[in-house]
């Protein structure tokens, strides 16, 4: 059984505790000390990718929390919002792992496709896009990243993005698809992200 | 015989007076110019902006540099907040402001002899890369890319010449010197009939922010430099800087 501190519950909701603790965001025991990653050279592209991509993924389900009329039930827009609760924590984890060289707020903007959250079916289907990217970017990281730290920090975002890939695919009424995630490159993930992003300054 | 020095002496004096009397003239107008220490990628749109100041155009840390040890500068613009916020600290120039941003994209000679298609092409290696010093903006921008890309190693495995300045870069890459090179967009652009963009990906893809402030020492044209600066942020200014591909800031 997993023990989960009280004010972890406090802080976080008891969804968000309940999300965090079952994608390992949250350690398991109040005395639990997670390393704090310390990327070696280019791990720090992996996490760069993730706080762009988590970004553009939290602005996604903000708005699809925001649209009533989707045809998502009050639950399941309950539950986007806390996803997007609990994926804002994960990005400031990632700038706090990042420091120096992480991208400011200000200077990317989220750009989603027009109508993206329109209907139930077409929130449910980019959500499960961009959930899948992240995990595909997080399991080449976990593969090729140096430092120990920063890999496991990578696995468990992995963890938690996954799981949201499974609850999209149970509420939209698709069975888990059979067969395993296939880890993406960066230069690919890099093409599919573009389409997400501008640069508020430099518009294209 | 007596007349001929005393008219040689009296042609020589009349041709020194004229020589002081141009010197005397041109002087203040000397004295006045605006001195205008700007990075090179502004070198185009800076002199579109305004022909009339001392313009000196170099790479944004030598400009720093050379106003910390007294140049008679009025006015800097770095291609990145890092120079003109140092001089600010040490109260060498008025608070920096943002007045343009830039992009990094790569370049390649038109006739692609090292068959580069994309940034990630350079993972191979045995190509020659043109690239900023790290102490440059457009060098330490270029290092925060490929860092962002997981592509630091491809400074290793290619041979990468480092250079001065922006409009270096784009120079060996055009004389096909270089193979490729990381430059900003605007330089690119100026150079677009000898090289070829290639577009980078966007989350990679450092904050590149010009700023601009008044150089604080004696002497300094304060007034020419504050109606400088207001011409570079002006409609003018801004719909000139546009029009060389840079971004602009919001007003404020």
């Amino acid at each position: 059984m997993i023990e989960v501190d009280r004010r972890d519950v406090l802080r976080l909701g008891a969804g968000g505790v309940i999300a965090a603790v079952t994608a390992g965001l949250v350690p398991p025991t109040a005395g639990a000390q997670l390393p704090a990653p310390t990327p070696i050279d280019d791990d720090i592209a992996f996490l760069s990718f993730a706080t762009v991509a988590e970004r553009a993924s939290r602005d996604f389900y903000r708005a699809a929390f925001r649209r009533a009329k989707s045809g998502l039930t009050s639950p399941q827009r309950r539950h986007i919002n806390r996803v997007a609760s609990a994926k804002r924590g994960h990005i400031l984890l990632l700038n706090a792992a990042l420091g120096s060289d992480a991208p400011l707020s200000s200077d990317f903007v989220t750009i989603l496709p027009k109508g993206a959250v329109k209907t139930r079916a077409r929130i449910l289907a980019l959500a499960e896009r961009l959930e899948r990217l992240l995990v595909r970017v997080y399991l080449n990281g976990v593969a090729f990243t140096e430092d120990p730290a920063t890999r496991l920090f990578l696995g468990r975002l992995l963890a938690y993005d996954a799981e949201q890939v499974a609850w999209l695919r149970g509420v939209s009424g698709h069975a888990s698809k059979a067969g395993l995630f296939s880890p993406i490159e960066l230069e690919a993930a890099a093409a599919e992200l573009d389409a997400f992003l501008s640069t508020p300054d430099f518009p294209d | 015989m007596t007349n001929l020095p005393f008219k040689h002496l009296a042609r020589r004096v009349r041709g020194a007076l004229v020589i002081c009397l141009v010197l005397g003239l041109a002087a203040p107008a000397a004295a006045s110019a605006l001195n205008v220490y700007a990075a090179s990628s502004l070198r185009d749109v800076f002199t579109q902006i305004t022909s009339s100041p001392m313009y000196n155009f170099a790479g944004s840390n030598q400009l720093q540099l050379q106003i910390e040890r007294g140049a008679p500068a009025d006015v800097f613009a770095s291609a990145s907040p890092q120079e003109a916020r140092a001089l600010f600290k040490q109260g060498g120039c008025t608070r920096p402001v943002t007045f343009a941003t830039n992009k990094l994209v790569l370049i390649v000679p038109t006739s692609n002899p090292g068959s580069v298609k994309s940034i990630f092409s350079l993972r191979s290696g045995g190509r020659t890369l043109a690239i900023g010093s790290a102490s440059v903006p457009v060098g330490s921008y270029t290092r925060a890319l490929l860092r962002r890309l997981g592509l630091s190693k491809i400074l290793q495995t290619n041979t990468v010449s480092q250079e001065p300045n922006v409009a270096s870069i784009v120079s060996k890459v055009a004389l096909g010197s270089a193979d490729a090179g990381l430059a900003y967009v605007t330089d690119a652009r100026i150079a677009r009939d000898r090289v070829k963009m290639i577009r980078l990906p966007r989350y990679a893809q450092p904050p590149v922010r010009y700023q601009i402030c008044q150089v604080i020492r004696s002497g300094v044209d304060a007034a020419g430099a504050k109606a400088f600066i207001a011409s570079v942020r002006s409609g003018r200014g801004r719909a000139l800087l546009k029009a060389g591909g840079f971004g602009l800031p919001p007003r404020r």
